[in-house]
């Protein structure tokens, strides 16, 4: 929303007389500087990067040529001057500036783990360098806040954890617990919507990335996803919706490959976790779902997500394979039609918008699987063109209906 | 002038860290004994990834009936006895705590992890040298092999200090 905008469409709604004339000024003054100056405060930010990568591409150059106790010292002047501007600025109350130049020395101070490493020959096999790296970062979040440190603190911690992982096959467990504890801790106290998703999103990322390195078997995080799921109960509401929200995403997301696989693997190929262990942690877990929610009344809603996590798999060795993915084709179908059906019901955008592109993304995923193998490939890609497009006219046109009446029905009200 | 105290401790800290890592280097540069090392052709193709030589030593495996700990399934530190021979240094044994080495023996800190059957492999952290980019190209015949010479610091950590290509078969 710009201030041009909210000028224009501001007279029709006075024309309209949705409001008043003295309503439409006193709405532009509210709204009138805020933006022009978000905007200006992003320059700084660009600048100092621009400015780091100067100075970064210039030392790199010539790198070569200066001994190893020089490479220290220029690594630690730029350490300071960094961090030093930055404080500068802020006791000037230059807030955007002070930082970014502060971000600025937080990201040559890892640079310069990292080169000073390689100007010595050291090789490391863990996450080592990621968590000396962040600390200071986590530290600077806790006294400074703000969006920029928080993103650099995130892009440490994740991409910390994702070089381990494909680096040396192995997981951080360090990095996981700086991640969950320090932005956790951050995106509680701050309540802010976006701190909160990127965090929840972040957090799921790295459980995901645990699951697939455990010695036990991936399947595991169906149980961690619930755990999150489940232990959410406990936090303040914006953090817990994020939180389940990705948890149920992921958990979404096992199910389509669970599906998947189950239907394309031989038979022998599909291992699954000990029952016992599993079972009793899941049983634990949504035991303390079901009793959180029927305390406070609202154990139906817990329907809907619930589904996802249920370990179906455990029946392949009555069914066999093939039936219980499609049990997990269908239980992704009922997933978003519920989504679908609730979002109707409550007249809620989001809702429905999400329950469209899963609905979506689930028909399009079965017809692939079934139609891939034995359909001219042309033929294939046609009538899965078709069938999306009479689907989305047809989920389109349900949402615009139920939207309009309830826009009626709201003002009859 | 309170609230300036952290930000500086903060910064003193990480210049420490940076200190530490030099420190670290020119202390087994110091107290360190400098030793040889030879290396085994690599896979040719992975020698030389843009700005570091690979290097797979002769004491990279070891057998593991020179261990007697329990058996190794996972990643587990280790401390591995050197001892020289013709002028180049071999594995003696393989211990869980540290060795007591004398005379010309050393001992280097690593990770072992199992490989094939009956064996060991052994990462010192000595695995890659770093060079200027696009200077790599004289490692990268195939098949090539160097003697390195490492120094040990009596505390178990070894630096490179130079990479010779061997010229004799």
């Amino acid at each position: 929303m710009n201030d041009q905008w909210l000028e224009k469409e501001g007279k029709k709604w006075v024309e309209e007389s949705i409001i008043s004339e003295d309503q439409y000024r006193l709405i532009l003054a509210k709204y009138e500087d805020n933006h022009s100056q978000r905007g200006i405060g992003l320059i700084p930010i660009f600048a100092s990067i621009l400015i780091g990568l100067g100075i970064l591409s210039f030392i790199a150059a010539n790198w070569g040529g200066i001994t190893p106790p020089f490479r220290l010292a220029l690594l630690i002047a730029v350490l300071c001057i960094c961090y030093g501007l930055g404080h500068t600025f802020l006791q000037k109350g230059k807030q955007a500036l002070g930082h970014s130049f502060i971000a600025l020395g937080i990201a040559s101070f890892g640079a310069s783990l990292i080169l000073l490493g390689q100007t010595y020959h050291f090789v490391s096999y863990d996450a080592r360098t990621f968590i000396i790296w962040s600390l200071p970062a986590l530290i600077y979040l806790y006294f400074l806040k703000g969006r920029l440190l928080f993103f650099l603190t995130f892009a440490i911690l994740t991409g910390g954890q994702i070089y381990t992982l494909t680096e040396f096959s192995s997981y951080s467990y360090l990095l996981l617990i700086l991640f969950g504890l320090g932005l956790g801790w951050f995106a509680l106290n701050e309540k802010n919507r976006l701190f909160t998703r990127f965090f929840a999103a972040g957090f799921v990322l790295h459980l995901v990335f645990l699951a697939g390195t455990l010695n036990e078997n991936w399947l595991w995080l169906v149980v961690i996803l619930l755990g999150v799921y489940s232990l959410s109960e406990w936090l303040e509401s914006i953090l817990r919706s994020s939180l389940k929200f990705f948890a149920s995403a992921a958990a979404f997301g096992v199910n389509l490959v669970l599906y998947f696989s189950l239907t394309n693997a031989p038979p022998e190929t599909m291992e699954y976790p000990e029952p016992l262990w599993f079972l009793i942690v899941f049983i634990l877990l949504a035991a303390f779902l079901i009793y959180s929610r029927m305390k406070a009344g609202t154990l139906s809603a817990v329907l809907k997500s619930g589904i996802l996590f249920i370990p179906w798999f455990y029946l392949a060795t009555f069914t066999g394979n093939v039936a219980v993915g499609i049990l997990y084709l269908i239980v992704a179908f009922l997933f978003s039609g519920l989504l679908l059906s609730e979002g109707y019901r409550t007249e809620q955008r989001y809702q429905i918008n999400w329950g469209i592109i899963l609905f979506l993304l689930v028909t399009f995923i079965a017809y692939i699987n079934l139609a891939w193998s034995f359909m001219p490939k042309s033929l294939f890609f046609l009538i899965g063109g078709i069938l999306l497009f009479a689907l989305y006219f047809f989920l389109q046109k349900k949402k615009k209906d139920v939207l309009e009446e309830g826009g009626i029905h709201h003002e009859k009200k | 002038m309170k609230k300036n105290k952290w930000w500086i401790a903060l910064i003193l800290l990480q210049v420490l860290v940076l200190f530490g890592v030099a420190g670290s280097y020119y202390g087994v540069n110091y107290f360190g004994k400098e030793i040889q090392l030879k290396t085994k052709p690599v896979d040719p193709s992975d020698v030389f990834s843009g700005d570091y030589v690979s290097l797979n030593y002769e004491i990279s495996d070891a057998p593991d009936s020179l261990w007697k700990g329990k058996p190794i399934k996972e990643p587990t530190p280790v401390y591995v006895v050197l001892a020289p021979e013709n002028g180049m240094y071999h594995i003696k044994k393989l211990t869980n705590g540290s060795p007591d080495v004398s005379g010309s023996q050393v001992y280097l800190k690593a990770k072992a992890t199992p490989s094939m059957i009956g064996m060991l492999h052994l990462e010192y952290g000595l695995e890659r040298f770093y060079v200027e980019e696009n200077t790599g190209k004289k490692f990268e015949k195939p098949g090539q092999k160097f003697s390195v010479s490492v120094k040990v610091a009596p505390w178990g950590k070894g630096v490179i200090q130079e990479i010779m290509p061997e010229t004799t078969k």
